[in-house]
């Protein structure tokens, strides 16, 4: 048997740093919208909950699910 | 190939969440999870149960899962990600449960934790995008809703952490006011 495709070591070290920098998002820690509170992002939404249409299609109690 | 005593990577450490920051975390759970069952209109004293083993290990993983993006992708997850993995540990460990006999042996209270979790993403929805406070959705008699679709693939079909992740970062205003016409 004999691999068709030879690979010098720096050609495999070269493709390593590509994935590091391909999959490096580089991502500036963005803070979340509300400032990293994810729970008064929840207890914003979760009061629009009340009075917004997706609540209709939630069953209540005793509906068929 | 360094000092061969030493693992690599081996400073890395996960500190845990601190006592008091979990225990808000808990009530809070607790507090939606109330105000949920009043927004589909069981009574208020309706007896419930948390299974705090459950509760505590889902509140664990996900500040675990959140480290690994800090550490690993460099990025804090924003909240639809966040709700997506708290969604996701709560369908699998199932911390939520109505323990009264008025509502037992019906198929609502079994899937109460499914049910909860679209609750849960809905309601970050609507903090993202008021768009989503907005949209056209009711329940016509011959077509099924995206929630009755997202319920029943939620109780029935198996979701890895990661595509649950994506599904619920992708889902648009519009994704809810599509009719479907078959359920599963």
């Amino acid at each position: 048997m004999e691999n068709q495709i030879q690979l010098t070591n720096v050609q495999k070290l070269a493709i390593k740093e590509k994935i590091l920098k391909d999959t490096d998002h580089n991502n500036p820690k963005i803070p979340q919208a509300n400032g990293g509170n994810f729970f008064n992002a929840l207890k914003n939404g979760s009061e629009k909950f009340s009075n917004s249409k997706i609540k209709n299609v939630f069953p209540i109690e005793g509906e068929e699910v | 190939m360094g000092d061969s005593n030493k693992i690599r990577n081996s400073e890395l450490e996960y500190t845990d969440i601190p006592d008091e920051e979990l225990l808000f975390i808990y009530d809070e759970f607790e507090n939606q999870f109330v105000k949920f069952l009043e927004e589909i209109k069981y009574p208020s004293d309706t007896k419930y149960k948390i299974d705090s083993y459950a509760l505590i290990d889902a509140i664990v993983r996900v500040d675990k899962r959140k480290a690994y993006f800090w550490c690993f992708h460099n990025m804090e997850i924003n909240e639809r990600k966040e709700v997506a993995l708290y969604a996701y540990w709560f369908l699998k460990f199932k911390p939520f449960s109505i323990c009264d006999n008025r509502f037992a042996d019906k198929k609502q209270t079994a899937c109460i934790n499914e049910m909860f979790a679209i609750y849960l993403i809905s309601s970050i929805l609507l903090f993202d995008d008021d768009k989503f406070a907005e949209v056209n959705v009711s329940k016509a008699n011959d077509k099924f809703t995206y929630f009755d679709k997202l319920l029943y693939s939620l109780h029935y079909r198996c979701f890895t952490i990661d595509s649950f992740m994506l599904l619920v970062d992708s889902i648009t205003p519009e994704t809810f006011e599509y009719e479907f016409s078959v359920k599963a």
